[in-house]
């Protein structure tokens, strides 16, 4: 068993040193969080912000009409749908489209199943967010996101270390371990650290970065350990579940801490796999962005 | 993957990859195999043609296979939480996940 | 660039800075008297009134879940966005959009009938459930709302859930308070009703509880008592009692019923005191339990059990002793009609022996009553067959005297089986003896025999006097006799019908009539076709010590 260390920063920038030309997110992103930080921003201004783009615009338009939101009557306009799903909801459909678009742009080396892959991070969102849910929380689509991207590291290293990700992807396969061990034997880094640093790179909010950064060490995510936990588990639920793959066969170790903070009992893992499996099958809506 | 429409599809071939409807809806998963079932369900959704999975070739290594079939679902369980099933929670969402399997409750 | 730019740029990020604070001070003050407010309707209105101020709305819908779960129904509505709508019903969510914030438990602000208006959903999340849905009626198009104002909407109605949510509880727990109430009330109805006395009192002997009875019988005047050392409440012999009694249980956990006569207004009661521990769910004691049962009315039911007891161990005794004397009587009658006698001699030896049979007979019938009242009527059951005993009572002679035609109809299906033959024949005698006496005008007489249900069914029919259904009820009962003019010229003990009975359910049967005044009666006997001696009669043939 590998206990999932921080690598040191040095170890790390010399990985992601090697990275070149990584996909940027759309401009689009920082203009909606500029308006969104002054209060006495109305839905129109940021409905207009969005139509600017009609290919983002009709992407929006796809997710709040789809039965991931169920809502009963057809949303026309993205105004409507952000006075109906809220200001924030929007904005996280606008990034995780944005997402998809920009990683779907980069080449896959071979071995590594990319729909599997998407799959597996789709139902990781939707099992976080049923947690989050449970838990209490309002802001479900941040968990959404934190779940989506949870593996995005796994990608990045893929298209742009392939030939050190076709040795990891080789040891998973001869050694049958799991994807963090390989990276961690191959590399001296994992995905998940990897994935961090793409979203501050990004510039993504703290919370997001660490729950990525940290899904696989909820311990070691300091004041987010929740939200680092929640991803940690909705991981496992949507492996449980066999939704995809995120490239290996084998489940990680469960963190004890992320386990005693979500404070929930074995007990209710039927009903959360119930919920994770409905809410994964509505959520493969966002599949189609990844071809 | 060639792209056939859905009066060639016939039971027993594979998908390469899932087929969503109109409203995003997941109708098969990637690599299912078609039953008569299933394209009842395609043709009532008026899903035009499906990616079928030609040579009837594997799923690349490392992914689990997309099981439709509950034996290999639970045995790919199985191995997947073989090294963890010391920790009672594993245990309990082990126990938890082939439950549904058994109960034919599918993703 | 213009060099104007930075300065404006400050201008608009201090004025945006302003406004959020005025507007978070504003949804602080109005949350403070949301959450101040204690009835649903001053929430509901303290929120309205903050909407109004905030969108210029005060129309609010308060939606909560039919008593089945299921679906949300209109619970209240507030401020009249009516009049805006002049003639126009006013809006109501559709039904799915109710489910959908049900289900997702998300608020949100949907259309109304145009794009100037619109509807805040808020739900009320109870203990992880939807219990209610809040909706605010927002008379302009939401979106040019500000972010801030639909978060302040949203922050306000969500605080005005919670407290909606907490009214109801307390609504809810007044409910539990009166249903407490009723309940302990109607506890007291019940202690009251019980004709028994009853005291709870706690280890110290302070009464917990005492109903009416208790109070009466212990000579308490008032029931205003609970909370009171008992001791003193009592005086005399009772007061002793009750003391020996408490402590008893304490000690031993329980205490022999006894007996307390207790003095009320100059009169003696006899009470019977019993008593048990009080304990708790967790089955530790907390106190004693007293009941008093009133015995004036059991004695007076002993003394009446005792006399009838007297009355039957006398009627037993006599007519044994009378039996002795009798059968000597009739030996020496025999002997001296033996012997040469003038015919008048003779005639008045007969009537000595006549009438020593009717004594003897009296006698056995009083000896069988006896028995049968007290129980020890033993039968004598052997296999025999129903129809030769009715064709041997139908051959005595005695039967034939008068002018009556005596039929038979015997079924021939019915089978041997246990009965006491003499007990048996008694009955039929006494029933055919019977219809031949009531029946002075002569007639037909039949007895018939038949199987009905695995039961054996004897029925004597006759075409005389009839009984009247006054009399019927009481027509088994010892000594009973039907009044009237004819009655009283025919013979008979009384008795004759009472030991038909007797010996009947001592075979486990039953005797019945069905008999009109004027037409006749016919008595049915139906005993249960017994092959086998009943269980409980079996006894070991050996005794395993013989």
């Amino acid at each position: 068993m590998t206990i999932p260390s921080s690598p040191g920063p040095d170890r790390l920038r010399r990985v992601v040193d090697r990275i070149q030309g990584l996909p940027t997110l759309p401009a689009m992103l920082s203009s909606i969080n500029r308006l969104m930080v002054n209060p006495r921003t109305s839905a129109k201004e940021i409905a207009q912000l969005i139509s600017s783009d009609p290919a983002i615009t009709s992407k929006v338009l796809r997710v709040v009409n789809s039965s991931f939101y169920g809502f009963p009557n057809r949303i026309s306009t993205v105004t409507h749908a952000i006075v109906i799903l809220g200001f924030n909801t929007i904005r996280s459909i606008v990034l995780s489209t944005s997402i998809f678009d920009a990683l779907r742009k980069s080449q896959p080396a071979h071995g590594f199943d990319r729909a599997a892959f998407w799959r597996h991070s789709i139902g990781t969102g939707a099992c976080s967010r049923v947690l989050a849910r449970k838990l209490g929380y309002t802001a479900l689509e941040e968990f959404f996101i934190a779940g989506l991207l949870h593996d995005v590291g796994k990608i990045a290293l893929d298209s742009y270390l392939p030939e050190d990700f076709a040795k990891v992807v080789a040891k998973v396969k001869d050694s049958d371990c799991t994807m963090l061990v390989a990276e961690e034997a191959v590399l001296g880094v994992n995905h998940a650290d990897v994935g961090g640093w793409l979203l501050q790179k990004w510039s993504l909010s703290q919370g997001l970065v660490d729950a990525v950064a940290r899904h696989h060490s909820p311990a070691l995510a300091g004041e987010n350990l929740k939200p680092a936990a929640i991803v940690h588990v909705g991981d496992m639920l949507a492996r449980a579940l066999q939704i995809g793959s995120g490239g290996d066969r084998r489940m990680p170790v469960l963190s004890e801490e992320a386990w005693s903070a979500l404070g929930i009992g074995a007990d209710s893992f039927p009903a959360l796999l119930a919920e994770g499996s409905d809410e994964a099958e509505r959520a493969m809506v966002f599949l189609e962005f990844a071809r | 993957m060639p792209l056939y429409p859905i009066d060639k599809v016939a039971p027993g071939m594979r998908t390469a990859t899932p087929v969503v409807d109109a409203g995003g809806m997941l109708l098969v998963r990637e690599g299912a195999e078609i039953t008569a079932e299933i394209l009842e369900r395609l043709r009532s959704r008026k899903i035009p043609a499906v990616d079928i999975l030609v040579g009837g070739g594997q799923p690349p290594s490392g992914t689990p296979l997309s099981v439709t079939d509950p034996d290999a679902a639970l045995a790919a369980l199985a191995h997947a939480f073989e090294s963890v099933n010391g920790n009672p929670v594993m245990k309990a969402l082990y126990e938890a996940a082939s439950e549904r399997i058994r109960a034919g409750r599918r993703p | 660039m213009d060099a104007s730019a930075p300065h404006e740029e400050t201008k608009a990020e201090a004025d945006a800075l302003r406004h959020a604070y005025e507007v978070s001070r504003f949804v602080q003050d109005r949350s403070r008297e949301i959450r101040g407010a204690r009835a649903s309707a001053d929430i509901v209105r303290s929120f309205a009134e903050a909407a109004r101020q905030l969108v210029g709305s005060g129309g609010t819908q308060f939606y909560v879940r039919d008593a089945g779960g299921g679906q949300m129904v209109l619970h209240k509505t507030t401020g009249d966005t009516t009049i805006r709508r002049l003639g126009a019903s006013p809006w109501r969510p559709p039904k799915e959009t109710l489910d959908w914030v049900a289900k997702e438990r998300r608020t949100t602000t949907v259309p109304g009938e145009n794009d100037r208006e619109w509807h805040t959903l808020v739900p009320l999340v109870v203990a992880g459930d939807v219990s209610g849905i809040l909706v605010l009626d927002v008379p302009q198009a939401a979106g040019e709302l500000a972010q801030q104002t639909i978060e302040a909407l949203t922050f306000l109605a969500e605080e005005a859930a919670a407290a909606l949510i907490a009214a109801e509880e307390r609504a809810r727990l007044d409910d539990e308070v009166g249903r407490i109430d009723r309940e302990r009330s109607f506890l007291a109805n019940i202690l009251d009703s019980i004709t028994n006395g009853i005291l709870a009192v706690d280890l110290d002997g302070r009464i917990l509880q005492i109903n009416r009875n208790a109070a009466a019988m212990l000579d308490i005047p008032s029931l205003d008592v609970i909370g009171q050392d008992f001791e003193p409440l009592l005086t005399g012999d009772v007061r002793m009692e009750l003391r020996a009694i408490f402590d008893e249980t304490l000690q031993a956990g329980f205490a022999m019923e006894r007996l307390v006569t207790t003095h009320l207004g100059g009169a003696e009661f006899p009470i019977a005191v019993g008593s048990s521990l009080l304990r708790d769910d967790a089955l530790q004691a907390f106190g004693c339990i007293l009941v008093f049962r009133d015995m004036t009315a059991s004695r007076e039911m002993d003394r009446l059990r005792k006399l009838d007891q007297m009355k039957s161990d006398f009627v037993a005794n006599v007519s044994h002793e009378l039996r002795t004397p009798l059968t000597s009587i009739k030996a020496y009658c025999e002997a001296l009609a033996g012997m040469p006698r003038t015919p008048k001699e003779m005639e008045f030896l007969q009537v000595i022996e006549e009438e020593g049979d009717r004594l003897i007979e009296l006698i056995e019938d009083l000896l069988d009553v006896s028995r049968i009242q007290s129980g020890t009527l033993r039968l004598n059951l052997e296999l025999g067959n129903p129809g030769e005993l009715v064709a041997e009572v139908l051959a005595m002679p005695r039967l034939h005297a008068g002018k009556h035609r005596i039929t038979s109809n015997l079924s021939p299906d019915v089978p041997e089986m246990l009965f006491d033959w003499n007990r048996l024949k008694e009955v039929v005698l006494n029933l055919v003896s019977n219809a031949v006496k009531y029946s002075p005008e002569g007639g037909d007489i039949s007895v018939s025999l038949s199987v009905a249900e695995r039961n054996l069914r004897i029925a004597v029919e006759d075409h005389g006097i009839g009984i009247d259904p006054a009399d019927q009820a009481s027509l088994f009962q010892q000594f009973f006799r039907v009044d009237g003019s004819l009655a009283a010229k025919v013979s008979g003990t009384g008795l004759g019908l009472a030991i038909a009975k007797g010996i009947s359910e001592a075979h486990g049967g039953t005797v019945s009539l069905k008999s009109e005044p004027g037409k006749g009666s016919v008595f049915t006997v139906i005993m249960p076709i017994r092959k086998e001696p009943p269980k409980e009669e079996v006894k070991p043939e050996r005794s395993p010590f013989g």
